[in-house]
């Protein structure tokens, strides 16, 4: 859970941030950088959606892949083969040879930065709301909302147009639902992913948070219990949903209103190496300070039949 | 006849002197426009171009007054595109998060930039004196590439400096002073 700051908090830590950055002392920096790491690593697991759908990674230089043509950081993993189906011989015939091979991806690393804020030391000290969330917001937020927003544009390219049949799975992955958000259609929506080739669970679900509240209205005589009335009293609190994990979006702009992605066990979607963590920069000098955050990444979708999504009016 | 694989120093584009690389470097990052992956897929780095009215970079320079972007990747290097084929239209695609699905921004040197550049794309049939203006032309797979240009009539992006070089890696380059000079028109 996030730290709840209150004013008082904020001024103290705002003071000490301030006061490690107006020191000569290499080490203050080090700590008053270190300060700002700590809370942003925090930030990062909590908002990224992608990192809540495939576990990121945190790769090691000596586990990257030396190619010929670039000596940018490239991944190179495997991809199970899919496998042909038995056949039905009549006794003395024999198999048909089959030579073995595979399919392989390269996950290759990318950075995000944030812009370098600029700011005079002695102005830092007449702040009172949270330094913290200043940085987060106005910093954090962006890399993790180009992240996220990278790995939506990849969901919607791999299915496609509504109500299209994608060629690698043979079978519709992106369905305009019929009707308003109900328990028969969010049972219907369940079955697209499991209707791909991969005969995936759904076993994440990815909404924004107006959609969970038009969840939330789902009559009483379809829950068949009491959750209606105990959504009225303390909201949403399920984190599943037909056993799939709730993963709730606050970046509407990329997860639209009654859109639902559905996603199975991330060992069945793809690889999302962590190159280098979120870091702070902080560089100060004379009465300026200068900062901005970093991170590298790199992530692909190698099963196209791991993704799904449904749109409901 | 075989193909010889990609090695990382047959196309160079390199800063000999002046600000770039650094925080106060004039950069400037860009998608690559359809048309100019049409003439040539990848663009080597050192092409030269311009932005189109989307913000997209085109290749060549032309007669038009544009401001001169030199490529720094090539256009498939792994941090601005890994194509994996087309959920669309192809099976056993795979689909890259990062860099971005339909590519990544990819960095330039603008032609204002105060510095001495070295590109391997030049074409290779024409002389280069000192104090040459060069220019580029905007069709075929040779667009981007440097070439003597007239002051006034072609869109130039800059003057020769040290003529033909060695870009540190046995292959040839122009050496160049970076700086745009306008065709005259309206």
């Amino acid at each position: 859970m996030p730290e709840v700051m209150t004013q008082e908090k904020s001024r103290l830590l705002n003071g000490l941030l301030s006061e490690k950055l107006r020191s000569d002392d290499p080490v203050h920096h080090k700590q008053a950088a270190d300060v700002i790491n700590e809370y942003i690593r925090t930030q990062v697991k909590e908002d990224s959606y992608l990192d809540k759908i495939i576990e990121p990674y945190p790769i090691q230089a000596d586990e990257l892949d030396r190619v010929i043509h670039t000596d940018k950081p490239t991944k190179v993993v495997d991809v199970e083969p899919e496998s042909q189906a038995g056949y039905t011989v009549g006794y003395g015939g024999s198999p048909d040879r089959l030579w073995l091979r595979g399919r392989r991806f390269p996950v290759t690393a990318a950075r995000l930065q944030t812009r370098k804020y600029a700011k005079d030391v002695s102005e830092l000290r007449t702040w009172h709301m949270d330094l913290r969330q200043v940085v987060s917001d106005n910093a954090i937020r962006d890399l993790l909302a180009e992240k996220d927003g990278n790995f939506i544009a990849a969901c919607n390219k791999i299915v496609g147009p509504a109500d299209t049949v994608m060629p690698h799975s043979g079978t519709i992955q992106h369905k305009a639902m019929s009707g308003d958000i109900t328990r028969d259609a969010i049972m219907e929506a369940f079955k697209v992913l499991q209707s791909t080739p991969g005969s995936h669970k759904a076993e994440k679900v990815l909404l924004n948070h107006n959609t969970i509240l038009d969840l939330s209205k789902i009559a009483q005589d379809e829950w068949g219990n009491d959750h209606p009335g105990d959504i009225m009293a303390n909201g949403w609190t399920k984190d599943k949903l037909n056993g799939a994990d709730l993963i709730v979006t606050i970046k509407r702009n990329q997860v639209p209103d009654k859109n639902f992605y559905w996603f199975p066990n991330q060992i069945f979607i793809g690889k999302n190496f962590e190159f280098t963590p979120t870091t702070m920069h902080v560089k100060k000098e004379y009465f300026l300070v200068e900062f901005f955050a970093y991170l590298e990444f790199g992530c692909g979708i190698a099963n196209t039949n791991g993704v799904a999504r449904t749109d409901h009016r | 006849m075989p193909s010889a694989p990609y090695q990382m120093q047959a196309h160079t584009l390199d800063c000999v002197k002046g600000a770039w690389p650094g925080e106060h470097a004039l950069e400037y990052r860009a998608r690559i426009s359809a048309n100019a992956k049409a003439l040539i897929d990848p663009i080597p780095p050192g092409r030269v171009g311009y932005l189109n009215s989307d913000g997209e970079f085109e290749l060549g320079l032309g007669t038009a007054a544009v401001m001169p972007l030199f490529i720094w990747p090539r256009s498939n290097d792994p941090d601005v595109e890994n194509y994996g084929g087309d959920p669309a239209s192809e099976k056993f695609t795979f689909v890259s998060v990062m860099p971005h699905p339909d590519g990544n921004e990819a960095l330039f040197l603008v032609g204002s930039g105060a510095y001495e550049l070295a590109s391997t794309e030049f074409d290779s049939g024409q002389s280069y004196a000192r104090n040459t203006f060069l220019t580029s032309g905007t069709s075929t797979s040779a667009a981007g590439t440097l070439t003597p240009g007239t002051r006034g009539t072609h869109m130039c992006c800059g003057m020769v400096s040290r003529g033909i070089v060695d870009n540190g890696w046995k292959r040839d380059a122009i050496c160049f002073w970076a700086f745009p000079v306008f065709p005259n028109v309206a």
